[in-house]
C-alpha cells in the first residue's frame, strides 16, 4: 500500500525509497515535523551523517530543534550507534526496540516515532539478513503506538535486495515531486501552492519561470478559487541572480486581479530582491517566516 | 561648435568635460567658479578632489552645505579604476536620487598608482558607462604635463572641453569607451602567484563552486551575510563565463592578509569591455547578475587578453578592512 507521508500514522511501519538528497531532507524533516507537532517521541537513527541537514531544514521551518532536543522528545542517534544496531543478534534487537517504547511510553509521550537510514547494513558483519531485523522489529511494534519510517537511498541497495525490503513493509511511502534533478526539488504543497527546496542557478533556472507561469494559468482558469500563487522558499538555499529577477518578473506579468506570495524569504534573498526591484510590485507579497 | 557660454547648466544626463591647468593656482581658477555658479543655482557640488583643492574652494567660496566633500580614500587610488568607478557611482547615485541634478568635481592625483598606469583612462571610460543615465555634470581637472599617450585618452574620454576662459565646447574627438578601451585595453592586475585553491567547473559543477568560495570565507572567519554576498557574486561571474565563454571555467582563490581573492577565467571574449558597470533597465532580465556581483565585492576587475576574459574579485578578510 502506498501512502502520503501526511497518511502515514501510529502503528504503520512504512519504508520510503529516495532518488535524490533533497527528498531525503524533505522526507525526513516532514516526518519528524509531524511527530513533534503530535507530542510524540522521536527518535532518529542517523546513518549517513545526515542529521545537520534535516536539522537545518527544521530550522528553515521554524523547528526549536534545540528546545526539542533538550527536552528528550527528539532524540538523534550518530551513525555509530546507528551502525551498532546491525551487530546485534535478532532477539537483541528486538529487545532494544520494545525496551525504548516502553521507556518513550513511560516518560508520558503518546507515541513513538522512529526513522532510520539503515545504509550502514549494507555492509553489516555476516550472518543475519537485513528482513530477519526488519521482520523482528515489526513484530515487536505489532500493537503499539508507534510509527516507524525506514529510509532507502536507491543507490546504496542492490535492485534486488532493495525490492525484497520493499515487500517486506506493509506501507510505502510516496513523495511526489514536480521536479527533482538533485540539486533543486519542486513540490506542489497545496493547490496554488509549490514548495522550492535546494539551490537554483544557470543550470535549472529556467524551470522555475515556467512552473510559476503554469500555476498562474491554472489559477486564472480556475476562476474565483484563489487570486494568490504561493510558493515557499523556507529551503531554498541560494538562488542566483537571473531567478530572482524571474520572480520579480513573473508577479510583473500577473493580472492586477492576482499576486504571487513568496514564503519564507530569507534575509540573503530578501537583499537581492530589493536590489531587483521587488519592493516596487505591487503583485508581489514577501513573508519572511513560514508559512501558516 | 560652442555648446554653452555659461559654466553651469542644470544636467539632465552625464555630461562629461575635461580641463586642464597649469598649476594649483590655475586649478583653482578653473574649479571655483564652476563650484560657484552651481551654488547660485541651489546645485549641489561634490568634490572628488583632494583636500588641498577642497580647502581651497572652501576658502573661495565659504563652507556652503553644497560642497559635498568626497575624496577618494588611499585604497581607491591603489584600486583598479573600474572598481573605483563602481564606489563612486553608487556613492552619486544616491546623492542624485536625493539631491537631484549634480555638479561633479575631481582631480588628477599625481600620486595615483592604480593597478596599473592605465588605470584613468580605465576610470574615465568606465564614468561614461557607469554614470551614463545620471543628471551629473563632472568637469575633470587634468595638469597640462600629463603625457602625451594620458592627454590622447582624456581628450576621447571626455565629450565636452573647456577653454582657458571657462567656456565649454563640445569635443569632435571624443570616443565610445568601447573604442578608447580598444587602444588603451584595461590592464591585468598583479599576479599573485600560485592559487591555494583550484577548480575546473562547468554549469553544472558551479555548486561545487559555490561550496569552495563558502569554505574559503568560513576559513578567514567571514560572517554569514557578507559569505553569502561574496558567494553569490562569485557564482553570477562564474555563471556567466560558463553561459557566454566555451562551457568550462577555472576558478583560482587566494587568501592574502587583507583580502580572500577569486579569478575567474574563460576562454571567452567579451561583447562589452566594461561589463557589469551600468545600472541594468528594470525590464532587462539579463545583466543585472554581474552588476550586482559589482555591488558586493570591495573590488571587482574585468580585463581580456588572448587567453580570454579574466575577473579579479576581493572581499575583506574580517577585521582587515578594504581601505
Amino acid at each position: 500500500m502506498t501512502k502520503t507521508l501526511g497518511e502515514i500514522a501510529l502503528g504503520d511501519h512504512a519504508c520510503v525509497v529516495m532518488d535524490s538528497d533533497e527528498q531525503h531532507w524533505e522526507v525526513a524533516a516532514d516526518f519528524v515535523t509531524t511527530g513533534l507537532a503530535r507530542a510524540e517521541k522521536v527518535l532518529y537513527y542517523d546513518g549517513e551523517r545526515s542529521t545537520e541537514p534535516v536539522l537545518r531544514r527544521l530550522r528553515d521551518s521554524n523547528v526549536d530543534v534545540q528546545g526539542y532536543l533538550n527536552s528528550g522528545q527528539l532524540v538523534v542517534l550518530p551513525p555509530e550507534l546507528t551502525g551498532q544496531l546491525w551487530t546485534l543478534s535478532v532477539p537483541e534487537l528486538s529487545g532494544l526496540v520494545t525496551q525504548t517504547i516502553d521507556q518513550a511510553l513511560a516518560e508520558g509521550y503518546r507515541g513513538v516515532r522512529a526513522t532510520d537510514e539503515p545504509v550502514t547494513a549494507v555492509d553489516r558483519p555476516a550472518g543475519v539478513a537485513l528482513a530477519a531485523y526488519d521482520r523482528a522489529v515489526h513484530d515487536a511494534l505489532l500493537g503499539r503506538p508507534v510509527t516507524l519510517l525506514c529510509q532507502y537511498e536507491r543507490t546504496h541497495w542492490p535492485a534486488g535486495e532493495l525490492a525484497g525490503l520493499r515487500d517486506q513493509h506493509p506501507v510505502e511511502v510516496v513523495a511526489p515531486a514536480i521536479y527533482d534533478d538533485g540539486l533543486l526539488r519542486i513540490t506542489r504543497v497545496a493547490p496554488f501552492s509549490t514548495r522550492v527546496s535546494g539551490e537554483i542557478d544557470l543550470s535549472n533556472r529556467h524551470l522555475v519561470r515556467g512552473i510559476i507561469d503554469k500555476e498562474l494559468d491554472r489559477a486564472l482558469r480556475a476562476a474565483g478559487q484563489t487570486d494568490e500563487i504561493q510558493v515557499h522558499l523556507e529551503s531554498l538555499r541560494f538562488a542566483d541572480v537571473t531567478t530572482v529577477v524571474q520572480f520579480v518578473q513573473a508577479a510583473e506579468s500577473f493580472p492586477q486581479s492576482h499576486r504571487l506570495t513568496l514564503h519564507g524569504v530569507r534575509p540573503r534573498l530578501r537583499r537581492v530582491l530589493d536590489r531587483c526591484g521587488a519592493g516596487f510590485i505591487a503583485q508581489l507579497t514577501l513573508h519572511e517566516g513560514t508559512s501558516p | 561648435m560652442k555648446f554653452e557660454s555659461t559654466r553651469t547648466a542644470r544636467p539632465a544626463r552625464f555630461d562629461h568635460r575635461a580641463a586642464f591647468y597649469h598649476d594649483p593656482a590655475d586649478l583653482l581658477a578653473t574649479a571655483v567658479p564652476i563650484a560657484g555658479a552651481a551654488l547660485s543655482d541651489d546645485i549641489p557640488v561634490a568634490l572628488l578632489t583632494s583636500p588641498a583643492t577642497e580647502a581651497g574652494i572652501r576658502a573661495e567660496l565659504g563652507d556652503s552645505p553644497g560642497l559635498i566633500p568626497m575624496p577618494p580614500t588611499a585604497a581607491e587610488l591603489r584600486m583598479s579604476g573600474q572598481a573605483t568607478v563602481t564606489r563612486w557611482a553608487r556613492q552619486l547615485r544616491e546623492l542624485t536620487e536625493w539631491a537631484g541634478p549634480l555638479i561633479v568635481l575631481t582631480e588628477h592625483h599625481p600620486d595615483r598608482t592604480g593597478l596599473s598606469a592605465s588605470a584613468w583612462t580605465e576610470a574615465d571610460a568606465a564614468m561614461n558607462v557607469a554614470l551614463s543615465a545620471l543628471p551629473i555634470t563632472m568637469t575633470c581637472l587634468f595638469p597640462r604635463q600629463l603625457a602625451r599617450a594620458s592627454t590622447e585618452a582624456v581628450t576621447w574620454n571626455h565629450s565636452r572641453l573647456l577653454d582657458d576662459a571657462g567656456t565649454v565646447w563640445d569635443n569632435p574627438d571624443v570616443r565610445s569607451p568601447a573604442d578608447v578601451l580598444a587602444s588603451h585595453p584595461v590592464a591585468a592586475p598583479p599576479r599573485l602567484g600560485r592559487p591555494d585553491r583550484e577548480l575546473t567547473f562547468t554549469p553544472w559543477q558551479l555548486i561545487d563552486l559555490r561550496s569552495t568560495v563558502a569554505a574559503a570565507t568560513a576559513e578567514v572567519g567571514m560572517d554569514v551575510d557578507r559569505a553569502d554576498d561574496f558567494v553569490l557574486a562569485v557564482n553570477e561571474v562564474a555563471g556567466n563565463a560558463v553561459e557566454h565563454g566555451s562551457g568550462v571555467a577555472r576558478l583560482h582563490i587566494w587568501r592574502t592578509p587583507d583580502f580572500l581573492v577569486c579569478e575567474i577565467h574563460d576562454t571567452g571574449r567579451l561583447d562589452e569591455a566594461l561589463v557589469g558597470l551600468r545600472t541594468p533597465h528594470p525590464n532587462n532580465p539579463r545583466g543585472r547578475g554581474l552588476w550586482i556581483a559589482r555591488q558586493l565585492c570591495d573590488m571587482l576587475h574585468v580585463w581580456s587578453d588572448q587567453g580570454g576574459t579574466h575577473v579579479r574579485m576581493h572581499t575583506a578578510v574580517p577585521g582587515r578592512g578594504a581601505g
